[in-house]
C-alpha cells in the first residue's frame, strides 16, 4: 500500500477516534454534576440567578440540543463558554498554552535525550558501579511523590542558595518585550525545569537500559561483534539504535500529554498553565472547559500517535515492509 | 354679634387645626429617617513608598465585577473601587455615602454622595454611576449580587450628588447586604458595553483599562495564574496610600507561602494556613500571627424531611451525642469556639442579632440515651446497635466534604461517640465521596446527613434562605409554620428592636428544634511580617488582607516627609503631604485638586538573586554538555 493510503486511512481512524473520545467525554461529565451546584450555597445567589445562568451557557436545553450545538461549534473552531472563567474557552485555554508548551517541550525533549544517552551507556555497564548508582537513584526518584520532589528542590534552591524565586514565572513590572524580561523567565523557569528534566531522566533512563540490555543478546550483536567492528561502532550502529524502537513510543506519547501534564509542577511553584486548568475543570463540572481541554489532548494523542508511527517507519525498516 | 364670629372663629381654627395636624401626620408618615452610619476610621501615612506584596490562596478567574464571585475575585477588584458604605470590624462606616436615609415605610432610599470623587481616568463619580450600578445589578439576573438587589423597583440620579433607590417590597437588609458590597462602577465604561453586548456582558472579560474605579489603587498589570499589580492612586479622594506599589501573587500551596513569608518576598499571606504551623512561625522573630473569626457555621446538616430525622426530639438527641470538646480542643488545636444552637455567631456583624441566652448543647451521652430510650429505639437484639422501633436494623450515613480533612476528622468522631451511647449505639457511617457527587446527592434531598459550611449573610434576614421552608439554601428542608411567620415579619420590619426580639425568639425555636447540629466557628491565623511594614489593621473576622491594610500600612523604610531624594520625588511628596494635611477628617470636606506630576515607575533593579541564578544555569548548562562530550568521547 502507499504511503498515501497508509496516511489516508491513519487520519480516518484518528478522527474517528477523536469523535468517539469527544462524545464520551462529553455524556460522562454530564452525569457527574452541575457546574453551578457549588452557587447553591452561596446566600447571595437567588435561584433567579442560577436560572439565568443555567440559559446563559445553554444548560437549561436537552443534553441532545447541547450536544448537536457542541459538535456544530466544533466544526467552527468555537469551544463555547466557560463557566468558572465567564468568558470564551479558547481564550482562557491560549492565555496558558504559551507557559505550558515553553516548559514541557524542552523539558521532555532535553530528559529523553539524556534519558537515552544515559540509558546506552548504564545498559552496556550493568552490574558496574555507575549502573548500582543510577539505577538505585532512578527507584528512588520514581518511588517518591513529585511534589515532594518539587518541594525539596524549592527548598535547596530557593531558600538554602536563596537563588531562584519561590513562586511565579514572572516578577511583577518586568514589561514583556525585553531582555530583562527573558532573564526573569529563564531565572523563574530553571527550578521547574530541572525538577521536570531530572524526574524524566530517571524514570525513562529504565526504559532505555532494559531495551539495551535486551538487544546486548540478540545474535546480529554477536556476529557484529564476530566480525571484529569496533566497539564503537557496535554500540552506536547496532544497540543503541535497536534499541531505540520500543522506547520511542513511550517518550513520543509523552508530548501527547503536554497539555495536563505539569498539574503538580504548576501546583507547587504556581507556574502558569493548562495542567491546573484540567484539574480545575474538572473538579468544578466546568463542562465547556473540559470538552476544550479534552478535544485537544484527544487530538495531541492521535498525532503524537501518528508520528510515533511514522517515525518507527523511517527507523525500522521491518514496519515499512510488512504493510 | 361678638359670640358669632368667635364661635366661627373657633370652628376655623378648629378645621384649620385638624386639617392641619391631619398635613403634619401625613408629613411624617413621609418623613425620612436618617440611618445612623459611622464615620470611618482614618488614619495618618508616617511614610510614602513601598511595595506591599502579599501572597493569595488562590486566584481570581474573571476581573468582571458583575459576575465576580468568588472571595479571590471580590478581593482582588477591592482596591480598585469604591463603595458607598463599607463594613469595619462589623459596624457600617460612610465612604462614597455622605448619608443614606429611608422613607419610613422603607420603600424609598435617598443616598448624598460626596462630590468631588473622580475614576482614575479623570471622569467624576456622580449619583448617575451610582444609580447606573443599582440598577445594572437589578436588570441582569446573571449578575453575581443580583440576589441582594432584587426587591430594588429602580435607581434614578436626582442630581449630580443624588440618589433615589425605590424599593418594590421592603427589605430591612438592603444597606448591609446589597449597598455594603456594591462597587461603584464607571457609567461612561460599563453603560456602553451592556448596550452592545445585553446578556453578553455576562461573559465579557475587561481589558486592563477598562479596569477603571475611583479606589486607592489602579491596576496596571494582571497576569492570569500570577499576579495582579497595582499602583497607588496619587490623587485619591481620600488621601493617597501610604505605600506605592501593591502586588498580589497568587500561590495555592500554604507551604511555598509560609517559605515566601519567611523568605521576605510576601508580607502577609491570605489563604488557608493550618493551625499546626503557628509554633514555627512564632519561632521567626520577623513574623507574627493575626487569629481572627471566620462566621461560617459548619453544622451537621440532616435531612428534616427523612425519617427519623423529622422528628425534632430525635434531632435533640444528635445535638447531645456529640463531643464538642474534641472536635474543637482536639481537632482544631482549640482554634474555634462551639456554633451557637441558633446558628447565629456571637461575633462580628452578627453580634448584635445573637441572642446569649441559648442554652448550648453539651456532650451528654446519657441524655441522649434516655431521648433514644423514650423514642423507641432501643437494642433489642442485644447485638450493640440500637434498632429502630420496628426492630428492624437501623443505620445511617454521614456525608462529610472530601476536601476537607477537618470535616471528614469530625464525621468519625461523630460516628465514633454516637457508637458509645450506653444501652445500644447508634450506627452512622461515614461516607468520603467526592464532594461534587455528594452536594447534588445533598440539594436531592437523597441523602440522611452531613457536614457543611455554610456563610451567614451580613443582615439578619439571611435565616430566610437557611430555615424558612421556602428558603432557597434550606439544605435541611427545616419546615416550621412559626419559623416562617417569625422570618416574614423579620424580612419586613423596619424598627431594628424589634427585628432582635424577633431574631432572638427564631433562635430560640431553631436552638429548641435542632433543624441541624451547629458544630462550630473556626478561628484562622493570618501570619504577617512585622520588619518591613506597620500599622497593620487587625479585624476581628477577616484576615490582612483588606481594604483598610490597603489605605493604611506605611513602609518602615519608606520616604518620610522630609527625606526627599530626587527632584521629582520632591514635588511628589510635599504636594500629597500638604494635600493630606488640609483633608479634614469628614468625608465631606472637597480634597484639594493638585495636580500631581506623574511619577515615572522605575523598573525594578535585578535582584541579586538573579545574577546567582543566571551563574547557576551557565554552570548547569556547562555540566550537561560536559557529560554529553565525555560520553561521545568514550562511544
Amino acid at each position: 500500500m502507499s504511503t498515501i493510503g497508509f496516511l489516508a486511512r491513519k487520519i480516518l481512524s484518528s478522527s474517528i477516534t477523536i469523535f468517539a473520545i469527544v462524545t464520551t467525554v462529553f455524556f460522562l461529565v454530564r452525569l457527574t454534576g452541575d457546574p453551578f451546584a457549588e452557587l447553591e450555597n452561596d446566600p447571595r445567589i437567588s435561584p433567579e440567578t442560577l436560572a439565568t445562568l443555567r440559559r446563559l451557557y445553554g444548560m437549561d436545553r436537552s443534553w441532545f440540543e447541547q450536544y448537536m450545538f457542541y459538535i456544530y461549534n466544533m466544526f467552527r473552531g468555537e469551544m463555547g463558554y466557560s463557566v468558572k472563567y465567564s468568558r470564551p474557552v479558547f481564550d482562557v485555554i491560549i492565555e496558558r498554552l504559551p507557559y505550558t508548551i515553553a516548559l514541557l517541550v524542552p523539558a521532555i525533549t532535553i530528559s529523553n535525550y539524556l534519558a537515552y544517552k544515559l540509558g546506552v551507556e548504564i545498559g552496556y555497564r550493568r552490574g558496574s558501579r555507575v549502573d548500582i548508582v543510577v539505577l538505585s537513584l532512578s527507584n528512588f526518584l520514581r518511588a517518591t511523590p513529585y511534589f515532594w520532589l518539587a518541594i525539596v528542590f524549592l527548598y535547596i534552591f530557593s531558600i538554602q542558595l536563596g537563588a531562584f524565586p519561590l513562586y511565579g514565572a514572572i516578577s511583577p513590572g518586568t514589561s514583556f518585550p525585553s531582555i530583562e524580561w527573558l532573564i526573569d523567565y529563564l531565572w523563574h523557569y530553571t527550578v521547574p525545569f530541572l525538577v521536570l528534566v531530572v524526574r524524566g531522566v530517571f524514570t525513562f533512563v529504565l526504559y532505555v537500559r532494559n531495551s539495551v540490555i535486551d538487544i546486548l543478546g540478540e545474535d546480529y550483536v554477536s556476529v557484529a561483534r564476530a566480525k571484529g567492528l569496533p566497539e564503537g561502532v557496535v554500540k552506536s550502529s547496532y544497540v543503541a539504535r535497536n534499541a531505540m524502537l520500543p522506547v520511542i513510543t513511550v517518550m513520543g506519547l509523552r508530548y501527547a500529554f503536554i497539555i495536563d501534564g505539569a498539574v503538580l509542577t504548576e501546583t507547587v511553584f504556581s507556574y502558569p498553565g493548562t495542567g491546573r486548568l484540567v484539574f480545575e475543570a474538572i473538579v468544578n463540572r466546568d463542562f465547556w472547559l473540559l470538552q476544550g481541554v479534552v478535544l485537544i489532548l484527544s487530538i495531541s494523542v492521535v498525532l503524537a500517535n501518528l508520528i510515533v508511527d511514522l517515525l518507527y517507519a523511517l527507523l525500522d525498516p521491518r514496519v515499512r515492509s510488512s504493510r | 354679634m361678638v359670640k358669632q364670629p368667635t364661635l366661627f372663629g373657633i370652628c376655623l381654627a378648629i378645621i384649620v387645626l385638624s386639617v392641619a395636624s391631619g398635613f403634619a401626620t401625613l408629613v411624617s408618615a413621609q418623613q425620612e429617617i436618617r440611618l445612623s452610619i459611622q464615620d470611618p476610621p482614618r488614619s495618618q501615612c508616617k511614610t510614602y513608598g513601598g511595595a506591599l506584596k502579599i501572597g493569595i490562596g488562590s486566584k481570581p478567574n474573571t476581573l468582571n465585577w458583575f459576575v465576580a464571585g468568588s472571595s479571590w475575585e471580590i478581593l482582588v477588584l477591592t482596591p480598585i473601587y469604591n463603595r458607598l458604605v463599607r463594613f469595619f470590624n462589623g459596624t457600617l462606616v460612610k465612604e462614597v455615602a455622605e448619608s443614606i436615609d429611608m422613607s419610613s415605610d422603607g420603600k424609598i432610599y435617598t443616598i448624598r454622595i460626596v462630590s468631588g470623587i473622580k475614576f482614575h481616568d479623570g471622569y467624576p463619580l456622580t449619583a448617575e454611576d451610582v444609580a447606573f450600578t443599582i440598577n445594572m445589578l437589578r436588570n441582569y439576573s446573571w449578575a453575581y449580587y443580583y440576589g441582594v438587589f432584587r426587591n430594588v423597583d429602580r435607581a434614578e440620579a436626582v442630581d449630580q450628588r443624588t440618589v433615589k433607590v425605590y424599593m418594590k417590597m421592603v427589605d430591612a437588609g438592603f444597606v448591609e447586604n446589597a449597598l455594603s458590597v456594591m462597587n461603584i462602577m464607571p457609567k461612561h465604561i460599563w453603560e456602553p458595553k451592556f448596550r452592545e453586548l445585553g446578556d453578553g456582558v455576562a461573559k465579557y472579560s475587561p481589558s486592563l483599562k477598562e479596569l477603571v474605579g475611583s479606589g486607592p489603587f489602579i491596576i496596571v498589570d494582571y497576569q492570569p495564574d500570577q499576579y495582579v499589580a497595582y499602583k497607588a492612586n496619587e490623587n485619591y479622594w481620600q488621601g493617597r496610600p501610604c505605600i506605592d506599589q501593591l502586588v498580589m501573587s497568587f500561590i495555592g500551596e500554604a507551604s511555598v507561602a509560609l517559605l515566601s513569608l519567611e523568605k521576605g518576598d510576601i508580607q502577609t499571606y491570605s489563604g488557608f494556613i493550618g493551625p499546626e504551623t503557628a509554633p514555627r512561625i512564632l519561632s521567626n522573630p520577623n513574623l507574627a500571627i493575626h487569629v481572627y473569626q471566620s462566621d461560617f457555621y459548619y453544622h451537621w446538616g440532616l435531612n428534616n424531611r427523612k425519617w427519623p430525622f423529622n422528628i425534632s426530639l430525635f434531632r435533640k438527641a444528635l445535638a447531645y451525642a456529640v463531643d464538642y470538646n474534641a472536635i474543637i480542643n482536639t481537632l482544631l488545636m482549640g482554634y474555634g469556639i462551639q456554633g451557637s444552637p441558633g446558628f447565629v455567631p456571637p461575633f462580628g456583624v452578627h453580634a448584635k442579632w445573637y441572642n446569649p441566652n441559648l442554652k448550648y448543647y453539651t456532650y451528654n451521652l446519657t441524655k441522649a440515651a434516655e431521648i433514644l430510650d423514650q423514642l423507641g429505639f432501643r437494642d433489642v437484639d442485644k447485638d450493640g446497635w440500637r434498632e429502630a422501633p420496628d426492630g428492624s436494623k437501623f443505620k445511617f450515613e454521614i456525608y462529610p466534604p472530601n476536601y476537607d480533612i477537618i470535616r471528614v476528622r469530625a464525621a468519625e468522631i461523630i460516628a465514633d461517640s454516637l457508637a458509645k451511647i450506653p444501652g445500644g449505639g447508634l450506627k452512622a457511617e461515614v461516607r468520603v465521596v467526592e464532594w461534587a457527587t455528594a452536594w447534588s446527592l445533598i440539594r436531592g434531598g437523597q441523602v440522611d446527613t452531613w457536614l457543611l459550611g455554610s456563610g451567614p449573610g451580613f443582615d439578619i434576614s439571611w435565616l430566610q434562605t437557611r430555615f424558612h421552608s421556602k428558603g432557597s439554601a434550606n439544605w435541611n428542608r427545616y419546615s416550621n409554620p412559626e419559623v416562617d411567620k417569625l422570618i416574614d415579619q423579620l424580612v419586613s420590619e423596619l424598627d431594628p428592636e424589634k427585628r432582635k426580639e424577633l431574631a432572638w425568639r427564631i433562635q430560640e425555636i431553631l436552638a429548641d428544634e435542632v433543624p441541624a447540629v451547629n458544630l462550630y466557628y473556626r478561628k484562622f491565623i493570618a501570619p504577617y511580617r512585622l520588619d518591613v511594614f506597620d500599622n497593620w489593621v487587625r479585624l476581628v473576622d477577616d484576615d490582612l488582607v483588606n481594604w483598610w491594610n490597603f489605605l493604611f500600612i506605611y513602609s518602615k523604610t519608606g520616604r518620610p516627609a522630609q527625606v526627599i531624594k530626587t527632584p521629582a520625588a520632591t514635588v511628589t511628596a510635599t504636594a500629597v503631604i500638604e494635600t493630606v494635611k488640609t483633608v479634614t477628617p469628614t468625608p465631606t470636606q472637597q480634597p484639594a485638586t493638585i495636580t500631581i506630576p506623574q511619577v515615572q515607575q522605575t523598573q525594578p533593579a535585578l535582584p541579586n538573586g538573579m545574577i546567582l541564578a543566571l551563574i547557576a544555569a551557565i554552570v548547569i548548562v556547562a555540566a550537561v554538555v560536559a557529560v554529553l562530550v565525555i560520553m561521545r568521547r568514550k562511544g
